[in-house]
């Protein structure tokens, strides 16, 4: 089984990842169409397994996540990523397992008491799943760059609050999640070929 | 270690509480000379942000002042409206009330107890490094969580900010199937609980008794002195203390508040701290206030203090404290005969002065709130008036619940539109605060200035995170004073 989990939220500048569960959705429903809303997408029949995904939307979930992952099942979490070695838009794949790994959760380790609920992200809700040995041996994390490359330097609060100018506002609202789409439809169709082997 | 050393102590974020706080602590010669819970959060200005919508926007709007609290901003709010409305809302709302608002404290308790809590006791940064070493207690507690914010689903649609509420009711009911569902898995979920407080029972938690007034909601036929501070006698099926019978529940909504000085457990204990000199005498309780929430601002004052964004209040000059350690103390007779017999086997006894039983008196008040849950869904059925109609009316209302971390006031003045005139809302980290400062003095003398810095940070933010300060609610206003 594939559990595709969009991460965001109701609210305007936090939807990307449920936008993606949402084109899934109607893939899904409507096999036979092209989405018109960002361009024409992949065409529906070539998701092979679609039927057998579960595709989910949580709300920022903090470690509530942890009640979406399966060891048994493989896991791709889509978020907004905030990155300054990549380009603005530019689709980006992690393998969560990386994140965890001792050398990498060092640098998480350094603040880990400075915790809360309202501090509790996606790091720390995979942090604690390797702690519990509840994290897939699959599980991936893709999502696009938002960070503004206009923007020299910013505080890391909320992405969209980075956009300070005109252009990476418009440049924000305007970003083409085609590219995260097919790869998203690629992974999945790599699960059912992979299972097919 | 000298008595004369210099202690300079600042800590610039404070670990595991919500939203963004500081502490700044300096003692010389065996005397603090400077101790501030310094909160920076930026204000957030709700109150002014309500002034001038329509009375139905402001369940929704009130959500936002917490992720981790949103029913209690929701029901304090609503009961306010509803008070300048005169509306009288259907027993089956007031039922499907006390469910979502049970669902807030079982995933708030669960996740101060397991992710802000009790790492302190076992010598943990974070829940995350003592998941490797108890992985079961870590699994259980976010099991617990995660029911708590399926309760608030099933009634408000959502569990972060939920949108079920509105004045007069609910906007739908939920579903005959999801409820019997959610029974279920919260029958399956008491062993659970059961287990996590005879665990924290067994922590050994630091003795550190000391005098403070508790302020909580009554029942709305409000105890007698004698009946609010004699001892329990569990039986399974009445409550009584002395010879007074009680048929009230736990109050989490109502209009009567209580305060009670020097709860205690009996002992005498007399301190020395340098040229300090401390006695205090326990079962010197008693009953100082009986209120109906009306008169709030009568006894309870806001003030700005310079190294906070967020106004301290006083009950007539005095810090008290609000939350599950003072409702317990003030309404343990009122839990549920299950929780009272749980209480009986264990080796913490309530009430207590000891702010660190505050992380037990969460877990009972867990195990009230699953029974209650459980006992409000068991003739749970659908309706198809789900709210009552309203006929808007000028006027001032006030409502008061007890939020997870004590009570939440809420005041609105309405005009004939139905326009929000003025909204006041006075929340438990706010109240906290000053108890919070006056226990942070008397713990680290107790606790002893000889010990070294970090001993003393470590000691200072454990007592700060009994209090499960919610730093980001507490800095919803701002007081303005221009002088032209």
């Amino acid at each position: 089984m594939l559990t595709i989990i969009g991460i965001g939220s109701p609210m305007p500048g936090d939807q990307l990842g449920w936008q993606v569960i949402d084109q899934l959705q109607q893939l899904r429903q409507h096999r036979d169409i092209e989405l018109d809303t960002y361009g024409s997408l992949q065409p529906a029949n070539q998701i092979q397994s679609i039927d057998q995904i579960q595709l989910i939307k949580l709300d920022r979930p903090g470690s509530g996540l942890l009640d979406y992952l399966d060891v048994e099942n493989r896991a791709i979490l889509i978020d907004a990523i905030m990155s300054e070695q990549h380009d603005f838009g530019e689709v980006i794949r992690l393998d969560a397992h990386q994140l965890v790994a001792p050398s990498d959760s060092a640098v998480t380790r350094k603040q880990p008491s400075l915790l809360s609920s309202h501090g509790f992200g996606l790091r720390e809700a995979l942090l604690l799943a390797s702690q519990l040995k509840r994290l897939p041996p699959e599980c991936q994390i893709i999502g696009l760059n938002l960070y503004p490359s206009l923007q020299s330097s910013g505080n890391h609060i909320a992405y969209n609050s980075l956009h300070k100018t005109p252009a990476e506002r418009e440049a924000f609202l305007s970003i083409d999640i085609r590219p995260l789409i097919a790869l998203v439809t690629t992974e999945i169709n790599s699960a059912e070929a992979l299972r097919n082997v | 270690m000298s008595q004369s050393r210099r202690i300079q102590i600042d800590v610039p974020t404070l670990a595991r509480v919500e939203g963004e706080g500081a502490l700044k602590f300096s003692a010389e010669n065996g005397r603090i000379t400077q101790l501030q819970l310094r909160i920076y959060e930026p204000p957030r200005m709700f109150e002014k942000l309500l002034e001038g919508r329509h009375y139905s926007e402001v369940p929704d709007i009130v959500a936002r002042i917490c992720g981790i609290c949103p029913v209690a901003y929701q029901i304090s709010a609503v009961q306010a409206l509803e008070d300048i409305f005169q509306v009288e809302i259907s027993d089956w709302a007031k039922n499907l009330r006390q469910i979502m608002y049970c669902g807030e404290w079982i995933q708030s308790h669960a996740l101060h107890i397991h992710l802000l809590a009790i790492p302190d006791f076992f010598g943990y940064d974070s829940a995350i490094a003592m998941a490797e070493d108890y992985p079961l207690e870590v699994t259980r507690g976010l099991k617990l969580q995660s029911l708590g914010n399926k309760l608030i689903t099933l009634c408000g649609g959502r569990s972060v900010h939920p949108v079920g509420l509105k004045v007069g009711g609910f906007h739908h009911a939920p579903e005959l199937e999801a409820a019997q569902t959610l029974k279920a898995e919260l029958e399956e979920a008491l062993p659970d609980i059961e287990a996590l407080i005879h665990w924290l029972d067994q922590i050994s938690l630091p003795d550190d008794h000391q005098a403070f007034t508790c302020v909580a909601l009554a029942p709305d036929q409000a105890l007698t002195p004698a009946q609010a501070l004699s001892p329990v006698q569990a039986t399974a099926s009445t409550t009584t203390q002395g010879n007074n019978q009680i048929n009230a529940d736990y109050p989490i909504m109502g209009r009567q508040l209580t305060a009670t000085t020097n709860t205690g457990n009996g002992e005498k204990k007399e301190k020395e701290e340098g040229e300090r000199k401390e006695s205090r005498t326990d079962k010197e309780s008693n009953t100082s206030l009986n209120l109906d929430i009306e008169h709030f601002q009568d006894h309870f004052k806001e003030h700005q203090q310079d190294c906070s964004t967020a106004l301290h209040c006083l009950l007539d000059g005095q810090p008290y404290l609000v939350g599950p350690l003072a409702r317990i103390n003030l309404n343990y007779a009122l839990l549920l005969p299950q929780v009272q017999q749980q209480m009986t086997q264990l080796q913490t006894q309530f009430p207590s002065q000891n702010m660190f039983h505050s992380v037990i008196a969460r877990a009972l008040e867990l195990y009230q709130a699953i029974l209650q849950a459980i006992e409000c869904l068991e003739n749970y059925q659908p309706t198809n008036t789900p709210y009552e109609k309203i006929t808007v009316k000028a006027g001032t209302g006030f409502g008061c619940s007890e939020a997870p971390r004590g009570i939440l006031w809420h005041s609105y003045q309405v005009d004939e539109q139905g326009l929000i005139k003025k909204a006041t809302i006075v929340p438990p980290t706010s109240q906290n605060q000053a108890r919070i400062e006056q226990d942070l003095e008397q713990s680290l003398y107790q606790y002893g200035l000889e010990h070294s810095d970090d001993e003393l940070r470590l000691r200072a933010e454990s007592v700060i995170r009994n209090y499960d300060p919610c730093i980001s609610c507490a800095t919803h206003f701002l007081k303005l004073d221009i002088s032209r």
